[in-house]
């Protein structure tokens, strides 16, 4: 009699496994769960922190969906069975206006950034080459279309055994809706307000003159490597993590030329206010040093909570913006500046339980 | 012998079970009509489920379309940053690539359903190779998608190495690269269905064309394709519905842009955009109600090729089985 046998073996699993489990829950009868839905970009880290928080308060759990920045904004906004949602890109007045007016309020909290790097195939070509900002827009507006074009070769002046070769320019760039294209665009249109900012201009997506939409930062990584010519842009790890891949020294606002690193962008965010929205961005940093194209990434919280939801997040919250804080680095991310994790604390704490 | 038999007729009947005499029970009875209505409630569940998909994504896409009195069609430019959300790329797109996917998986899906079909191997190799091709339609499709990313891109460019001019058209992701891909997805639906069309051809058919002394060339050209091939037709509309509605593969592979110069472009190395990838691209960060109907608009858009191509395709199939139901009996 297999099948009964089957049985009586599911049914005895099914006692044990309950009977296990069940001191963990009996401890935990204040148990908390809180869902958030939100951005890709950041899942790595929050899901450390979630899971490191757990750890150390077993009771509460903390489910983090990344099913993308846009998803994050529209179920933070209208499901009500998500507690907190994450996004890359702030929300903009009509998208806060529409969460009050379902008698909520909320706030944004800037929760870490990333830099975004231009990352290239070209044989024979040392890791750093050098683009100014003009070469740059050239190249995403389709103006520049050859790798040996003299705006390249400027830029690359101090380097006079560099070998450009006559390659076509290939553009790959993200087809699906990302944070990383809102920062990327946002620096674009920042550094060039007339050409970029009225012709494609900034968003999650946008119409792009040149190049061909690959899915994901996996998708344009794959793309760039495996065809010579080409350039695009993705989050540091993407780049950082293949040695087949070069990344661009950027110039930046100062004019000076900066290759992509966590040291570097921290100093893009450094120096940065933070305002009274907490709607915090750097599309352009002034500082000497610093790398000129970071993204902040959002955590979307109400400002009110039934009490022990609330509690637990706040807690949740304060430990990601200290202690949490120091994993940043270790993970591709960059960590708040003081002052701004400062702030934001401050904002936490103002939710109402 | 006969006194044997004879004692057999002069017995009384042996005992038939009871069970077949018995009347059906309450229960069974009420059993019966609870199973009946159960099919009968879950099968119009489906009808019900299709009609009220197509008003739900017609109820979100029409402010839409309201506002824009239909420019979406005509247009060629998508740009949510504007509101401008033209789908005339995506639904060429769409049917191009499915119809270049159709010309490469159809021509060799229906080659391989003939040399399957008509004993060319012995059984057992038969069997086998019929399971391996039906294999393919299992493999999820984000695999055939990093499969055409990691081999068939590069093998393509190794290919077109030899043809410089057009290398230097080539994107990689593109309408080739896709195509390829789909025709591949879509092998075992023309094969299983041109297969099944091959088999049903009545033997008696075959025999009469060997009687006659045709060749088995002869046999398989003049016979069995043409009294097959509303069938094997039908097998390839449906493969079109299915090569029209693939996501996943087609968002990773077909380069989700379109040549600003010459949107509608007929040159299979440069890349294009299809209506379910670009849903699938733009969906999840989706957040703008004008967005979100043009969205929808796309997605009914898409419904509606997809359905009429079934529905062609399922009549020609039931009109094939049709016709061969006086020869079979």
């Amino acid at each position: 009699m297999p099948a009964r046998r089957i049985f009586a073996f599911l049914v005895l699993s099914l006692t044990l496994v309950g009977s296990a489990a069940s001191p963990g829950c009996s401890g935990g009868s204040n148990a908390v769960d809180l869902q958030g839905v939100g951005a890709t970009f950041p899942n790595p880290l929050y899901q450390k922190w979630f899971g490191d928080f757990h750890s150390a308060h077993p009771e509460v759990r903390i489910n983090y969906d990344p099913q993308g920045s846009g998803a994050g904004v529209k179920q933070f906004t209208d499901n009500p069975e998500i507690d907190f949602g994450a996004s890359d890109a702030p929300l903009s007045d009509e998208e806060i206006a529409k969460v009050r007016s379902k008698g909520r309020d909320l706030f944004m909290l800037p929760m870490t950034a990333g830099p975004v790097v231009v990352t290239y195939n070209v044989p024979n070509v040392p890791r750093d080459l050098k683009l100014s900002r003009k070469a740059l827009l050239g190249i995403f507006l389709g103006k520049i279309t050859n790798w040996n074009d003299p705006a390249i070769r400027e830029s690359n002046k101090d380097n006079p055994n560099l070998n450009l070769p006559d390659l076509k320019i290939s553009v790959v760039r993200r087809s699906d809706g990302s944070g990383t294209t809102y920062a990327f665009t946002r620096h674009l249109s920042a550094i060039d307000p007339d050409g970029w900012g009225k012709g494609p201009g900034f968003g999650k997506a946008v119409n792009w003159p040149v190049g061909t939409g690959s899915k994901g930062n996996d998708g344009v990584t794959a793309q760039v490597k495996q065809n010579e010519g080409s350039i695009g842009y993705v989050e540091l790890s993407y780049a950082a993590r293949d040695e087949k891949l070069g990344m661009i020294t950027l110039e930046n606002h100062a004019g000076q030329y900066i290759k992509p690193s966590l040291k570097s962008a921290q100093v893009a965010i450094d120096g940065v206010k933070l305002p009274e929205d907490m709607r915090v961005s750097v599309p352009d940093p002034e500082a000497k040093d610093a790398y000129p194209i970071v993204s902040f990434t959002w955590i979307l919280v109400n400002k009110n909570y039934p009490p022990a939801k609330g509690k637990a997040l706040k807690d949740v919250l304060k430990y990601c913006l200290t202690d949490g804080q120091k994993q940043c680095e270790g993970m591709d991310y960059l960590r708040l500046p003081a002052d701004v994790a400062r702030q934001v604390l401050q904002a936490v704490e103002a939710i109402q339980p | 012998m006969s006194e044997t038999s004879s004692s057999v007729v002069e017995s009384p009947p042996r005992e038939l079970p009871p069970m077949v005499y018995r009347e059906p029970t309450l229960s069974e009875r009420f059993f019966d009509r609870f199973f009946r209505g159960l099919t009968w409630g879950l099968a119009w569940m489906t009808v019900v489920l299709v009609v009220g998909m197509v008003v739900l994504i017609s109820v979100d896409a029409w402010p839409t379309l309201r506002d824009s009195g239909g420019r979406e069609f005509y247009s060629v430019v998508w740009d949510a940053n504007r509101n401008e959300f033209g789908i005339l790329t995506h639904i060429w797109g769409t049917l191009y690539s499915s119809l270049l996917a159709l010309l490469l998986g159809g021509t060799l899906g229906v080659a391989v359903a003939i040399f399957i079909a008509e004993d060319f191997l012995p059984s057992k190799i038969r069997l086998f190779l019929k399971n391996l091709i039906e294999l393919l339609a299992a493999i999820p499709s984000v695999i055939y998608g990093l499969w055409g990313i990691h081999v068939v891109i590069p093998a393509l460019r190794a290919g077109l190495h030899y043809f410089p001019s057009l290398l230097a058209d080539f994107s990689g992701p593109s309408m080739l690269s896709a195509s390829l891909v789909l025709a591949i997805m879509i092998l075992p639906t023309v094969t299983a269905l041109s297969r099944d069309a091959l088999e049903s051809v009545p033997p008696r058919l075959r025999e009469g064309a060997y009687g006659l002394g045709a060749t088995r060339w002869e046999t398989i050209r003049k016979i069995v394709l043409p009294t097959a091939c509303t069938g094997i037709l039908g097998a390839i509309i449906l493969a079109f519905g299915r090569a029209l509605g693939e996501t996943m593969a087609l968002a990773m592979l077909v380069g989700n842009s379109t040549a600003r110069d010459n949107p509608l472009s007929f040159n299979p190395l440069l890349p294009g955009q299809t209506l379910a990838a670009l849903l699938a691209n733009n969906f999840p960060e989706a957040s703008d109600p004008l967005q979100v109907g043009a969205l929808m608009m796309a997605a009914l858009v898409l419904l509606l090729i997809t359905l009429v191509v079934n529905l062609f395709g399922a009549l020609i199939i039931w009109r094939a089985s049709a016709q061969f139901q006086g020869l079979r009996s």
